[in-house]
This record gives C-alpha cells, sequence and structure tokens, in this order.
C-alpha cells in the first residue's frame, strides 16, 4: 500500500511528526500485506515555523535511521519507505522570494483603477491591515487570506515540480500500477493556513484525481477541532495575530463549508477535538510557535490507519469518546490494544536504547571487544572480534547506525514526552509515564511503570528490568537472518520490547 | 534458579574432592614426593588433608557465597559496573590463594619442615587445584548470567552452560 500523507499549516506538520513515528512502529502497517509506504508532503507558508521544522528534524532522523538499517534488519524499519516530498510554500510558489501581500496578489492598485466596484469589493471583504500583511510569515488566523492564495494555485504547474510533481506523479504511478493508493490531508480548521489550505488542496487534488481518470484512490482528510488556547495574546504592536477567541468562528465556517462543498472532496473525515483545551504559550508563528505535540494529533493518525481498512458503510458516521471525564487512557484510543501494544514498544525500545544500550556502546568507545565484552555479554552475540572492529568495538557503519538510533529515539522520546504531557485541563493522562521519556545521562534499570496499563502488570516484576532484557538479548539465537551489529542488536531488542 | 542449582552441586562436589579424592592421590599417587627423610608421611597427610585443606575448603566456600549472594543481589544495569566485579573477582582469588600460601608455610615451618622441596611445590600444586575446582569452577557456573563473562576464562565454556 502507498500512503500519501498532507500536513497543512502547524497542525498537519505536527500530525505528520506523529503520522512519522506511528509508521516506524509499523501502526499504520495492515496485517498480512507488506509495509505501507508513506509518503510525506508539508504545506506551509511559514518556513520559520517550529513546528515544521520540528517535523521535519523526525522526518530526517527517521529517515537516516533507516538508511543506516537498509537490508540489515529483520523487522525493525523493515520495508515502507518513508519518502519526503518537501515543503510546499504556496506564498513562495506565487511570489519567490520577495515579500507577498494580498495586494498584490490581486493588483490592487490596477484594479481600483479598473474597476472600482471590484476594488471596493476587495476592501469590504479584506482589511487593509490583511491587505497588507506579508504573508511569508504565515496566514496568521485568517483562513480567507489563504484561500483566496491558494484556491490561484494550479497544482500539476511546473513551478512546484519538487513537490507537488513529484507528489502527484508518485500518486499516478502508483495508481497505474494497480497499487493500493490512500491519499490523506491533515490540518486543523481554527486556524489559518489549514483552515484554509485543507478545503482548498482537498478540492485541487479531487479535480486532479478526476481529470487523471484515477478512482482507486480515496482522499480522505483527518481534521482538527480546537484542541488548544494560547495563555496570552498579542500586544497593540504585534499586527495581524491568530485568536483563540476566533477559533471556534472559524471552526463554525469550516465545517459549514465541509457539509456543503467537501462531500464532493473526501472520501472520509475525521474530526477531532478536545475538551479540556491546553494552553500553549502566544506566539504569531516562526521559530516561537513551540507548541508540544498533543493527544488529538495521534488521534487524527489513528484516523489515518482506520481510514486504511476496508471501506466501511456509505454515508455512516462513527463517533468516538474517552470513557472517563477526567482521564485519558488506553482503552479511549481506536484498536486499543495494538495501538497500546504499538507505542509501549516503541517507547520501550527508545527508552532502553537511548537511556541504557547506547551508553553502553559509548562508553565501550576506544575499548576493544573483549574487554567490553566482560560487562557486556550481550555484545557478543551483535559484534565478532575481527580485524580492526576488535579494537573499536564496531564498524563505522554500526557507530553511525548507533547515533542515528541515538538521534531517532530523543525525537521519539521528545514526541512521546509531550503527548503524555499536554493533554490539557485537570485531564489525567495514563498511557505513557513522562517522567519515563526523559533522556538520562545514567543508565536507566526498569521499564517498569512506562506503559500505564489496564491489567495488574507483568507478571514478574522482574522482566520489566533492562538487565532482564539484556539476558534475553545473550539467550537469543540466531535465526535464518543472521542479524549483526548494532542494526542486528536494534532489530533484536525491537522483538524483545513486544510485550503483547 | 538454576545458578543456585549450580552452588547445590558444588557444595557436594567440593567436600568430595577435599575428603576422598585429595587425601587418596596424596596417599597413592603422590606419596613418593612428599617422603622425605625424618617425615611422618601419614601424621603429615593427616594433617594437609584433614586440616589445611578443609579450613582452605571452608574459605572458598564462604567466597563462592559471598560471589554468588553479591551477584544475585545487585542489578546490572549498566556493562561499566558489571566488568567492574572482574577487579573484585580478582581480588577474592588473590586473597583466597595467599591465604592458603600463609596456612601452607606456618604448618610447613612449624610442623614439618622436614619436607622437601619436591613435596613443597606439590602441596602448593594441590592448593591451586584445590582453588580452581572450589572457587574458579562455581564461580564460572553459578554466577547470575549478566556476570557470566566476569569470572576470567568463563569464555571457555558454552554459555547455555551458564547460570540463569
Amino acid at each position: 500500500m502507498k500512503l500519501f500523507a498532507i500536513g497543512v499549516g502547524g497542525s498537519g506538520a505536527k500530525c505528520l511528526e506523529a503520522a512519522i513515528h506511528l509508521h516506524t512502529m509499523g501502526l499504520l502497517d495492515r496485517e498480512g500485506s507488506p509495509p505501507t509506504e508513506l509518503g510525506v508532503l508539508f504545506v506551509e507558508p511559514d518556513r520559520q515555523s517550529a513546528l515544521l521544522q520540528r517535523a521535519q528534524t523526525a522526518l530526517g532522523r527517521t529517515q537516516s535511521l533507516r538508511k543506516v538499517l537498509d537490508g540489515l534488519t529483520q523487522h525493525f524499519c523493515h520495508g515502507g519507505e518513508l519518502k519526503d516530498y518537501g515543503v510546499w510554500n504556496p506564498v513562495e510558489s506565487v511570489a519567490g522570494q520577495g515579500s507577498l501581500t494580498m495586494a498584490q496578489i490581486y493588483t490592487k492598485q490596477t484594479l481600483q483603477h479598473k474597476s472600482p466596484a471590484l476594488g471596493g469589493l476587495m476592501d469590504c471583504l479584506f482589511t487593509q491591515e490583511e491587505q497588507t500583511l506579508d504573508l511569508r510569515e504565515g496566514f496568521r488566523g485568517r483562513p480567507p487570506i489563504g484561500s483566496a492564495l491558494m484556491s490561484a494555485v494550479a497544482l500539476d504547474d511546473a513551478t512546484h515540480a519538487k513537490t507537488w510533481g513529484q507528489f502527484l506523479g508518485d500518486v499516478r504511478q502508483a495508481a497505474k500500477e494497480g497499487e493500493d493508493v490512500r491519499i490523506h490531508l491533515f490540518g486543523s480548521v481554527f486556524g489559518g493556513t489549514g483552515a484554509s489550505g485543507v478545503p482548498t488542496v482537498g478540492c485541487l487534488l479531487r479535480s486532479w484525481l478526476q481529470k487523471q481518470g484515477i478512482q482507486r484512490a480515496p482522499l480522505n482528510a483527518s481534521l482538527l477541532l480546537p484542541y488548544f488556547n494560547f495563555k496570552d495574546h498579542g500586544a497593540k504592536d504585534t499586527g495581524l495575530y491568530a485568536e483563540a477567541s476566533n477559533f471556534q468562528l472559524n471552526t463554525g465556517a469550516a465545517l459549514q463549508y465541509l457539509s456543503q462543498e467537501g462531500n464532493q472532496d473526501f472520501d472520509r473525515v475525521y474530526l477531532l477535538g478536545s475538551d479540556a483545551k491546553v494552553a500553549y504559550g502566544f506566539s504569531i508563528g516562526g521559530a516561537s510557535q513551540a507548541n508540544g505535540a498533543h493527544l488529538v494529533e495521534l488521534l487524527a493518525v489513528l484516523g489515518l490507519r482506520n481510514s486504511l481498512g476496508e471501506t466501511g458503510q456509505a454515508d455512516a458516521a462513527y463517533t468516538l469518546s474517552r470513557h472517563n471525564q477526567s482521564s485519558v487512557n488506553w482503552s479511549d484510543l481506536p484498536d486499543s490494544a495494538l495501538t497500546q501494544r504499538a507505542l509501549g514498544r516503541g517507547a520501550r525500545l527508545a527508552v532502553v536504547w537511548r537511556n541504557n544500550i547506547s551508553l553502553d556502546l559509548e562508553a565501550a568507545n576506544g575499548q576493544s571487544l573483549k574487554r567490553f565484552c566482560v560487562g557486556a555479554p550481550w555484545a557478543t552475540r551483535f559484534y565478532t572480534s575481527s580485524s580492526e572492529e576488535a579494537r573499536t568495538l564496531g564498524s563505522r557503519k554500526d557507530k553511525d547506525a548507533r547515533l542515528a538510533a541515538d538521534q531517532w529515539s530523543e525525537a521519539l522520546l521528545t514526541w512521546l514526552k509531550q503527548l503524555c504531557s499536554s493533554t490539557g485541563g485537570a485531564l489525567d493522562q495514563k498511557l505513557l509515564n513522562p517522567v519515563k521519556l526523559d533522556v538520562q545521562p545514567t543508565h536507566l534499570e526498569s521499564l517498569g511503570d512506562l506503559v500505564y496499563s489496564n491489567d495488574s502488570g507483568p507478571a514478574h516484576k522482574w522482566e520489566t528490568d533492562v538487565e532482564y532484557l539484556k539476558i534475553q538479548l545473550d539467550k537469543r539465537r540466531a535465526g535464518g537472518f543472521n542479524s549483526q551489529g548494532t542494526a542486528g542488536l536494534l532489530d533484536t531488542l525491537w522483538e524483545l520490547c513486544d510485550q503483547p | 534458579m538454576r545458578n543456585l542449582v549450580t552452588v547445590v552441586v558444588f557444595l557436594v562436589l567440593g567436600p568430595m574432592w577435599t575428603f576422598f579424592a585429595l587425601p587418596w592421590l596424596m596417599e597413592t599417587v603422590f606419596l613418593g614426593v612428599f617422603a622425605a627423610p625424618g617425615l611422618q608421611l601419614q601424621q603429615f597427610i593427616d594433617e594437609v588433608a584433614g586440616k589445611l585443606f578443609v579450613v582452605f575448603w571452608l574459605c572458598n566456600v564462604s567466597v563462592v557465597l559471598l560471589w554468588v549472594i553479591r551477584t544475585m543481589q545487585r542489578r546490572a544495569p549498566s556493562a561499566a559496573k558489571v566488568a567492574a566485579m572482574r577487579d573484585r573477582w580478582w581480588t577474592a582469588a588473590s586473597l583466597l590463594l595467599f591465604a592458603g600460601l600463609v596456612l601452607s608455610s606456618v604448618m610447613i615451618l612449624l610442623r614439618f619442615p622436614q619436607l622437601s622441596p619436591g613435596g613443597i611445590i606439590l602441596l602448593l600444586a594441590l592448593l591451586l587445584t584445590s582453588e580452581v575446582l572450589l572457587f574458579w569452577l562455581p564461580t564460572v557456573f553459578a554466577s547470575r548470567r549478566s556476570y557470566r563473562l566476569a569470572v576470567p576464562g568463563a569464555q571457555l565454556f558454552p554459555k547455555s552452560l551458564m547460570g540463569g
């Protein structure tokens, strides 16, 4: 299966960050099918967006890890390519690197001169501040600005060859080859970029699919309803900015539009929101907008996962809400057992790798393998004492794999920690223990209490010790696939961290 | 569990070596080596096998039990902490050997000064053999799995034989 995911705006980028992590954990695979290939495209006018950069960091680190493990593992990061289609900046695609305002897009001066009535209409629709806003900084919570800009774009235009060109080319190619293709959009409908971009891009994509005669490529969307507020608001000289008080208004308008027009564009729509709003620091966008990951974004990606299943009843609506008003736990998530298993497995691997095994390997740098194995008998299973490797523990490739795994683990732990820390309000989170998700300079001893469980916990407390995992690593016999080096170590750990 | 069974096995095998095999070897195979003018051979064998090696066996059993308890109680979160146990093993082994040498020297000087140089060397060799059988082998097989390579020479044995 080939999955094409588009994240529009800051929340869309955060959803793609979640999708990248869930893809690595195998949650986007279908049972009995080959691993799903995931391609991601960001739509963001604000190049400085911290949310975009964070998602790109997660993407880059995951790709680096997959690259160093390519062909060397049997389970972890095996198959299921992760492709980056880059960032499509709708503003730059129209204006290049220069500044761009609404007044410039619609050549207001010419408009006023040639057709004063149209010029007057523009003044009615957009305030002077909106008309002169530099759009390179995003749409500042004003969906009409984004809609006006993006609807004027032809996706298959040569100017977008690096982003949309490749993206649409791959969709066309996959559909032509009879592959199972899914396109999924993510974005919020209460801000500026997502609210304007998701319906507009959805409409443009639907037109393109029809033009290409591609029938079997479902176009779905996960739309985020208000789930956060701002702690403060802008000062008088801040200029235009997204206001939390406008979120409901924007949401109402977007949902009204989607109920009237979106039915034709999207096959399935997932609406996610939260009554317990998390309060983020105020920001007009750019590097200062460092909102943490949120559970709603995870749910948005689980919507994507749901859309991979068999097509449900047409025109049916399903609702999902948490069981307990004051807390959220695993049973509140769709496919709860599977989701818990996959996220718990990923968390265990990242924690045990970054806070223990990697520290051992780092301390072993410069030691001979023989000496290192005195304290780490499990290493004899993965590292061989041949040639230069005996002096430095592992080859250059092993070291690269360790660094890549470190960086990937840190990205995953940061995401999981944010996910479990920013539920908002008085909502109690009972998924993962945030304290255990910190990157530590000292060796972690136990994985107990990392994953909150609905059950009474593992049968033996001893089994949650990292030492137990290391003993299992040592005992593990090589199967048909001879996994060696750091790649083999990661692959085996991934297997051991699976606790159904 | 497996390492506890191993400890019990060695606790049974140790006395068999100390109380039966060792005296028998001294009385038959090595009798000629120990023989020296003026030396009461039977008294020598009774005292060496019945006192010196029994005390040495008790020392070894105590240290093995301490080692096993220590490795069982102590979590092994980092490779460096496990590796540090090798130094402790060497310390324990050296102290045991030193105790054996002191006991032997005192016994030879005070009780059997007539013992020939060949006899002294053989006595020391038997002491070393006892340490191998009563300390090294039990620690190889009865250490917890995480510490299986902390004992020098443990890599000579298949890991499937090592402790749990």
